[in-house]
């Protein structure tokens, strides 16, 4: 079981305490350091890039109120996932996307499996089938699959029991394997 | 037995793929997963799932990270640093129960040696060795800061009384009121710090949520 002292390095659990005492330039250095993870998890969810940095932003503007509320026990990295994953559910909620899985289009089998699709068109498709996938689902995969959270840290981040967490992965990856059941065959 | 230790480990291939198994369990579904073709399938799958996912590309960078760290900083609020009154106030609070612990362990063991010590003297055995023991005392606490012991010998006298008054049968109801609203007001107090601890950490948990 990892203390908290292995969960952050000393170098980011300093940064933090000066960040909690107000000092501007150690918070935008751990902005530096989990911008990347946070727009990818936001823009996975939503699927727009403005959008993501908009709610990247609005993310680390939360994150640098509630700060005195972060406590080591679990990592820092996780609590600002927490905050974003938030973040990116408000913004579906205002925006509502209409991508429905059944809609996603898929490889024509006429091609036969001599047939080769662009990677950029694949990978579209693979973009597309994550977000139409429900919410909960689609967080729960994009923690797992994308930023290689484990089933504990995903229930702590999305405050969820680690059940919940093992039925809404299995959930995702089987509706993902039946809309991208050719894709897989060829890959 | 083999259909059974088959859907056995079918239930755990998932989290057997995502290396959330402890060693034992998952050596008994990797021993299954070596005789078992659908399995092996199904883990490959998983694999090959995981694998296509890796292809759809993360967000395109829109903003220069400087730019983006001071779009940031623009829009942070000013955050106060906390004063020494206010430092001082978050530890004593979060030292409280402790402290009430302590006050409580202390009366108990006051309490419990006085009574002991009553008890043998009303027995006849320790006369002498309450009057030495007071001795002890006195002389020791006079050799510490005055304000300590002071207390001390006040509440090791207090007790002495008590247990006295209580063993000649004196009061003995308001006495017993007086040690049950002691008891009480520690009671009080620590439920009062678990209640207030309690609204603070789902105050903390819906403002992460929120």
């Amino acid at each position: 079981m990892n203390s908290a002292a292995t969960i952050l390095s000393p170098t980011e659990q300093e940064l933090i305490a000066q960040a909690q005492g107000g000092d501007r330039a150690a918070y935008g250095e751990l902005i530096r350091r989990h911008r990347k993870g946070v727009v990818n998890v936001v823009y996975r969810m939503c699927g727009d890039p403005a959008l993501a940095e908009d709610a990247a932003q609005e993310t680390f503007i939360r994150a640098w109120e509630h700060l005195d509320s972060y406590e080591p026990r679990s990592a820092f990295r996780n609590w600002l996932y927490r905050i974003a994953t938030n973040q990116a559910l408000d913004q579906l909620r205002r925006d509502k996307p209409s991508v429905d899985i059944e809609k996603v289009p898929l490889r024509d089998p006429a091609r036969g499996p001599e047939g080769r699709l662009e990677r950029s068109e694949r990978a579209e498709t693979v973009r597309q089938a994550v977000l139409a996938l429900p919410a909960a689902s689609r967080t729960t995969l994009i923690l797992r699959e994308y930023e290689g959270l484990s089933y504990k840290e995903i229930a702590e981040t999305l405050d969820i029991p680690i059940g919940t967490v093992m039925s809404r992965l299995n959930y995702a990856r089987q509706r993902l394997r039946e809309s991208l059941a050719s894709y897989m065959e060829v890959g | 037995m083999m259909e059974h230790t088959h859907r056995w480990a079918k239930l755990r291939l998932q989290a057997y793929y995502d290396g959330e198994l402890d060693r034992r369990t998952a050596d008994r579904v990797a021993v299954h997963v070596a005789d078992c073709a659908a399995c092996r399938e199904e883990l490959a799958a998983l694999a090959s799932l995981s694998s296509l996912l890796q292809e759809a590309p993360p967000a395109p960078a829109l903003v220069p990270e400087n730019q983006f760290v001071a779009n940031v900083g623009l829009r942070l609020a000013h955050r106060p640093v906390p004063t020494l009154p206010e430092r001082v106030l978050h530890a004593g609070w979060r030292w409280t129960p402790a402290l009430l612990v302590g006050l409580w362990a202390l009366f108990q063991a006051v309490s419990w040696m006085t009574t002991g010590i009553l008890t043998l003297s009303a027995l006849g055995v320790g006369a002498p060795l309450l009057e030495a023991l007071s001795e002890i005392a006195t002389g020791a606490l006079q050799t510490a800061e005055p304000r300590w012991s002071d207390t001390l010998l006040a509440v090791f006298r207090f007790n002495v009384l008590w247990s006295a008054v209580e063993t000649l049968g004196l009061g003995s109801i308001s006495l017993w009121l007086m040690q049950l609203a002691f008891y009480l007001f520690l009671g009080l107090a620590i439920w009062s710090w678990l209640a207030s601890w309690w609204a603070r950490e789902r105050h903390r948990q819906v403002e992460g949520m929120a």
